[in-house]
């Protein structure tokens, strides 16, 4: 499993070193092999990473995508920042991208990991959608500290009917 | 019957807003309260009990009032039924002798529903002169008729308050006065010259801009990527 | 320094603000406003030449009218009432001589621009009745005490030098002073009012003051009946002597006076003519029950009867003044509904005709008008809810023929073309009711008036010295093919009872007059309608009788009784008192009293509660952490006003707001030391009144604001008797500098737009302040400001921009009524007083409208351009590709 790793690691370099270990092989006799190194296996497990090594990659790709909103979330904090708590045209634009991308995101989701075909990737997805809805959450945030939700009472106020009047009164100074 | 005594509790605190320090007399009032429980167009008033407030100034009460007979509650009950009024006489003494009496109105089926917990209302003048006394019963929505079982109606309880006048606002050319005088001494000494430090005054620029390089600088390889997509 | 100029900087914030919202361009002058000029009721009059007529009234304006056209040609307004004008005199300059309260003033006045010549006063300490009489530059002031003598004091008119002392005259015989005159230089008395008396009169000049004596019976023979005595107008050392109403003319002479043998009107006159002198008198065909011009020429006794070609329903009062050359004659004569006339003698044409009553509104209402026949008929469409499908279908095709013909032709309907309601209904009726009983209806666009109708022997209420005549709107003219309905209220002039005159405020038409056989204590409009949407109107007779009007409304009060109530205010017994109807054993409606209200000593100044027509749009204000404060909008709230003499603090005023229901004072409040006037202005949750300072000598202006608290205790609807937590009140007190007349704030239909308060003030101006400057900041507000509210100043501006009449001066205002047009921004004010001013007002600028400046055709051929320009350009680039592509 280790040598696995270090295989993985190295995994650049890997042609050039079999080469080299292939010379080696040749001069196998007069050079003891260096401690915990075994050229047997060497053969299948390069046939075996070249099968693993496209797995990992789809695998480190999908994660990588599917970190990526979460990766974003310093940058988009950022940005808030700077956008202020004002309401005027820039800072509402910048509000709208931070709704729009997450949202975008969350409808293309298939669409996103369709490349990473016939491997499951429930896990990524999973993560995936938590990532832009904590986008979401930010955004959403940036909105209520903008103080753009409707969640005081006064934001209802226009729609506080006036009340029925129960009873009704006239009259005046006497006439007399 | 919580939300009642939040009412309740909340009108309390409205009608017992003093206003102590502004009032300059003082004196006590006997109240007798008379009341009639059949709707008629020249009502017949009979005996509900006495009020006596001993103080103006502080409000303080003593109430006696008789529990209500059994002619009187189905009286009462009947009142309510048809959704008629409730009508109170008050006799006030004031302490110099002088007598006046005023009629109050209220929804019998109020009262009724309130349990006969009901609240009387004194309206003073600036000099102190009782000008009106109101009954009223503490509740969100009126009602039209209703009929509560005779065993609940048996005593008043009347909680009393006395309202004074107010002493009108005077226009407050002082406090003007001396914000216009802060203000005059703020532009003064805003024209001082800040001799704060460059970083003293403009930290809260420049940390932001070391953060960005640093969050960029860490973020490129791959975050870059990922923002790219 | 820097304090001034800081308060400077502000000053201009606060102009600019202003400037903003009101102000008018020089081109819009009377563009969306009018102003009728009156000068009042005409006491004396004098026709200088053939060109002037000077008048003086009793509204104490004197002015000088175009003789030709009636126009104003200039006026003088003086003191107001109780001064009176007493003396009017005109000759090379106007004398007058006005006052009361013991200060006269004696005027010279320029005869071509009205310009003060000279002026002079003098304080006279009795208080009884003055008499006063100019003769010879000498102005004598004779002040009879009655069975003693008579203090005569002369002055020099132009200079007021009092050459000597006060002369008394003994005068025993002076018993009754309605039984003695002034004729002249003389004074003269009847000893008793019948025929049996003696005729007294004395040369007051005279330095022997001899006093003569006859007997009536010698003059004017015996007879019965009462004796009157009276002096013949513009004339000299002339009376009558009245019995019967048959006058006789009787020149007093040193010796022994001359009787004329003729019989005149007790309301004749006598006017120079040349060196004759014409006596003037107006009589009554009996036959064709018209008014003709009697002339009988003093010395030769020849009689001329001039018939008159003028006709006023409300009968002509009197001849006030006449000026005559020759055989023609200039009449100037004023009927009972105050209107003034100048007839042409021979002729008996009159000239022009002034409507002097619009001087005297008592009550003021706006009213819609209908709508045009053509619109009118496509709201029908939907009327009918039982429609058969092939009538609705004919419906739909008639009325679409008339479209059609309407646009072909370019006519509308046949009736009353002008008067029909406009898009942003602007245009209004006006209904006025005048102290004389006269009903104008005007046109709000024009000021012209649409019809009048004269009610004879009626008078309005007096209520706290004002006038007043309920006037009620039973019906808009929303409900077409039913006319609209209007009640007005007002009580016999003889037996006091109730007058009811339910009229169409459109037309005119007479729906029904009734002389009701009671007296009116109180008067309410129903707030419900019957089933053809008339309201009925409620009458509390003086012995708490119940009557309705239609008598069909009965049922809905009955229906509707314990929700209706009604509350009065006596300002005798200074008591207030709550009613609620029920019906009583003998089928009557009668009122029991459901609450008390004792003022003690205090004068009650004023009851004013919230228009009933009036919406609120907001429940509530936003505060500045963005929760609510709810409104206390309670639409039983009564506001009264009182003042009560104190021994410490002079006067005090208490403010009570009162639930009309229950009787439950809401909120009080007190200033001491204090003083009239006072005005209130109650609307939505808050009033602002107003009172002098007495204490720091100036006006101020206070407001109170109600607010219920961060919850509704009940959103849904609104009882009285539900009393769960009282309002908790918001006050602030302000400088106004200037002195109001009169206070009324705006009206909107949706009630989205901002509140202004109109305020008419001495000056003439009537002006606008924003209710934004008075809304109490709260005890916290000026140290820490809620958004979007104006920083408190403690002294109100009053900037020129706000003035709604710019340079016209209305004087004398009494009232000011406003209506709500249908378009949102705006509101319509009619201020009267002595003038008639009617504007338009706008608190938030004309947010729903359109610019008058803005360009229709330039952003209809923009975008005309800009389409057809993309669709030649699609078709150019469609071209261009095609050739491209067999290239």
């Amino acid at each position: 499993m280790a040598s696995n790793k270090t295989q993985n690691k190295r995994l650049k370099w890997s042609l050039d070193s079999t080469r080299c270990n292939r010379l080696n092989s040749m001069n196998e006799s007069t050079l003891p092999a260096p401690p915990a190194y075994s050229t047997s296996s060497i053969l299948s497990n390069n046939e075996v990473a070249k099968k693993t090594d496209t797995g990992h990659l789809i695998i480190k790709k999908s994660w990588e995508l599917a970190l990526a909103p979460i990766k974003q979330v310093p940058m988009n904090l950022f940005i808030m920042y700077m956008a202020g708590n004002s309401i005027s045209i820039f800072p509402i634009m910048m509000v709208g991208m931070l709704f729009m991308r997450p949202i975008q995101a969350l409808f293309s989701l298939n669409a996103t990991f369709k490349m990473i075909e016939n491997s499951s990737v429930i896990g990524q997805k999973l993560v995936y959608i938590f990532g832009n809805l904590v986008n979401i959450g930010l955004a959403l945030y940036k909105c209520q500290s903008m103080g753009l939700l409707p969640t005081h009472t006064s934001d209802w106020l226009a729609f506080v009917e006036p009340r029925i009047r129960q009873e009704y009164i006239g009259g005046g100074i006497t006439l007399v | 019957m919580n939300i009642k005594c939040v009412i309740v509790c909340l009108l309390i605190y409205f009608f017992s807003f003093i206003y102590a320090s502004n009032i300059e007399y003082d004196g006590y009032v006997h109240i007798n309260l008379r009341h009639a429980l059949v709707s008629s167009e020249s009502p017949v008033f009979t005996d509900r009990g006495n009020i006596t407030i001993q103080s103006l100034r502080t409000g303080s009460s003593t109430i006696q009032q008789k529990a209500l007979s059994q002619s009187d509650k189905i009286k009462l009950r009947d009142l309510s039924a048809a959704n008629k009024f409730y009508q109170l006489k008050s006799i006030v003494t004031a302490s110099d002798g002088s007598q006046v009496s005023f009629v109050s109105t209220i929804k019998a089926c109020m009262l009724v529903e309130s349990e006969l917990s009901d609240i009387l209302s004194v309206s003073l003048d600036y000099s102190g002169k009782v000008i009106t006394v109101t009954l009223a019963v503490a509740s969100t929505s009126t009602c039209e008729g209703a009929t509560v079982p005779i065993d609940k109606l048996k005593e008043f309880t009347t909680s009393v308050f006395v309202r004074h006048t107010e002493n009108g606002p005077v226009p407050d050319t002082a406090t003007y006065i001396q914000k216009l005088e802060r203000e005059r001494e703020a532009k003064e000494r805003g024209e001082v010259k800040d001799n704060r430090s460059f970083l003293a005054k403009y930290w809260m620029y420049i940390v932001p801009v070391i953060i960005i390089m640093v969050l960029s600088s860490a973020a490129n390889p791959d975050g870059a990527g990922g923002a790219a997509r | 320094m820097y304090t001034l100029k800081l308060s400077f900087i502000k000053y201009l914030i606060v102009a600019s603000f202003f400037n903003v919202s009101f102000s008018l361009y020089e081109d819009q002058i009377g563009k969306f406003d009018w102003k009728l000029n009156f000068v009042g009721n005409v006491k004396y009059g004098s026709i200088d030449s053939s060109k002037r007529l000077i008048v003086a009234t009793e509204e104490n304006v004197l002015a000088s009218l175009n003789l030709k056209n009636g126009q104003i040609h200039w006026r003088q307004i003086l003191e107001t009432a109780p001064n009176q004008i007493v003396l009017l005199y005109v000759d090379r300059e106007i004398i007058t001589v006005s006052g009361g309260k013991g200060t006269w003033y004696v005027r010279g006045w320029d005869l071509n621009v009205g310009s003060l010549l000279w002026e002079w006063s003098f304080y006279m300490e009795n208080k009884q009745n003055f008499y006063w009489i100019l003769s010879k530059d000498q102005l004598v002031n004779v002040a009879p005490v009655i069975g003693s003598h008579l203090e005569v004091t002369q002055y020099d008119v132009r200079s007021g030098r009092n050459n000597g002392k006060t002369v008394k005259i003994s005068t025993p015989w002076v018993s009754d002073l309605s039984r003695c005159t002034t004729a002249g230089v003389y004074w003269a008395c009847l000893s008793s009012d019948d025929s049996s008396g003696q005729l007294y009169y004395t040369d007051v000049l005279a330095p022997a003051n001899q006093v003569h004596m006859f007997p009536v019976q010698s003059l004017i023979g015996s007879a019965p009946g009462r004796v009157e005595i009276k002096f013949l107008e513009l004339s000299d050392s002339n009376l009558l002597l009245i019995r019967n109403n048959a006058a006789r003319y009787i020149h007093l002479k040193p010796d022994l006076p001359h009787v004329y043998p003729y019989s005149l009107s007790p309301k004749a006159i006598a006017v120079a003519n040349g060196d004759q002198t014409l006596l003037l008198q107006m009589i009554l065909n009996t036959t064709t029950k018209k008014y003709q011009i009697q002339t009988i020429e003093l010395q030769e006794g020849t009689e001329n009867v001039f018939e008159m070609e003028y006709n006023n329903e409300a009968g002509v009062a009197s001849v006030i003044t006449a000026f005559c050359k020759g055989s023609a004659c200039r009449v100037l004569i004023k009927s009972n509904d105050n209107s003034i006339s100048l007839l042409q003698l021979p002729g008996g044409k009159a000239s022009w005709t002034r409507e002097e009553a619009l001087s005297q509104v008592v009550s003021a209402e706006f009213l819609e008008l209908p709508l045009s026949e053509l619109d009118a008929s496509i709201e029908h469409e939907f009327d009918s809810v039982s429609g058969d499908r092939f009538s609705t279908f004919y419906n739909r095709i008639f009325s679409q023929i008339r479209q059609l013909l309407v646009v072909l032709t370019g006519k509308q309907g046949n009736s009353n073309i002008g008067l029909v309601r406009d898009e942003f209904g602007l245009h209004k009726v006006i209904v006025v009711v005048t102290s004389v009983g006269k009903i104008y209806a005007l046109d709000s666009i024009t000021g012209s008036t649409v019809w009048s109708k004269y009610l004879p022997n009626v008078q309005p209420f007096l209520v706290l010295e004002h006038q007043k005549a309920p006037l009620f709107v039973q019906r808009s003219a929303r409900y077409s093919p039913l006319a609209a309905q209007c009640v007005v209220l007002m009580k016999d002039k003889i037996t006091g009872h109730g007058v009811m005159h339910a009229f169409d405020p459109i037309t005119g038409e007479v729906v029904q007059d009734l002389r009701l056989p009671y007296r009116i204590e109180q008067a309410m409009l129903l707030p419900i309608e019957d089933e053809n949407h008339l309201k009925g109107i409620l009458i509390l007779s003086d012995d708490n009788e119940v009557n309705v009007y239609p008598p069909s409304a009965k049922s809905i009060i009955l229906k509707h009784s314990s929700s209706i109530f009604l509350y009065t205010a006596n300002s005798n017994t200074k008591t207030l008192h709550g009613y609620n109807l029920h019906q009583s054993s003998n089928d009557k409606l009668r009122v029991t009293s459901t609450w008390d209200l004792n003022l003690g000593q205090a004068e009650l100044l004023a009851v004013n509660v919230r228009p009933s027509s009036e919406r609120i749009h907001s429940q509530g204000r936003v505060l500045a952490d963005r929760s609510v404060l709810y409104k206390y909008v309670n639409p039983n709230l009564l506001a009264i006003a009182t003042l009560m003499d104190d021994p410490i603090h002079k006067h005090v005023l208490s403010i009570y707001l009162v639930d009309g229901v229950t009787g439950l004072v809401v909120y009080s409040v007190a200033h001491k030391r204090v003083a009239k006037p006072i005005h209130l202005v109650h609307s939505e949750n808050w009033l602002v009144y107003t009172y002098y300072n007495a204490r720091f000598r100036r006006m101020e202006m206070a407001a109170v604001e109600l607010y219920e608290g961060a919850t509704q205790s009940n959103s849904t609807s609104f009882s009285s008797h539900a009393v769960s937590q009282l309002p908790h009140p918001e006050t602030q007190a302000y400088i106004f500098p200037g002195l109001p007349l009169a206070m009324q704030s705006t009206l909107t239909e949706r009630g989205i737009t901002n509140k202004h308060i109109i305020v008419a003030l001495s000056t003439g101006a009537v002006t606008e302040v924003p209710w934004a400057f008075l809304e109490p900041r709260g005890p916290q507000g000026t140290m820490n400001p809620e958004e979007g509210y104006i920083p408190y100043i403690p002294e109100l501006p009053i900037p020129a921009e706000a003035t709604i009449n710019y340079n016209q001066t209305i004087p004398q205002v009494r009232g000011i009524e406003v209506a709500a047009a249908r378009l949102e921004s705006t509101c319509l004010v009619l201020v009267y007083g002595l003038d008639l001013f009617y504007t338009r007002v706008t608190p938030s600028k004309t947010f729903d409208l359109l610019k008058e400046d803005f360009d229709h055709w330039l952003i209809a051929f923009v975008l005309i351009g800009l389409t057809a320009a993309s669709y030649i350009t699609k078709r150019l680039a469609s071209r261009k590709a095609l050739k491209q592509a067999w290239k």
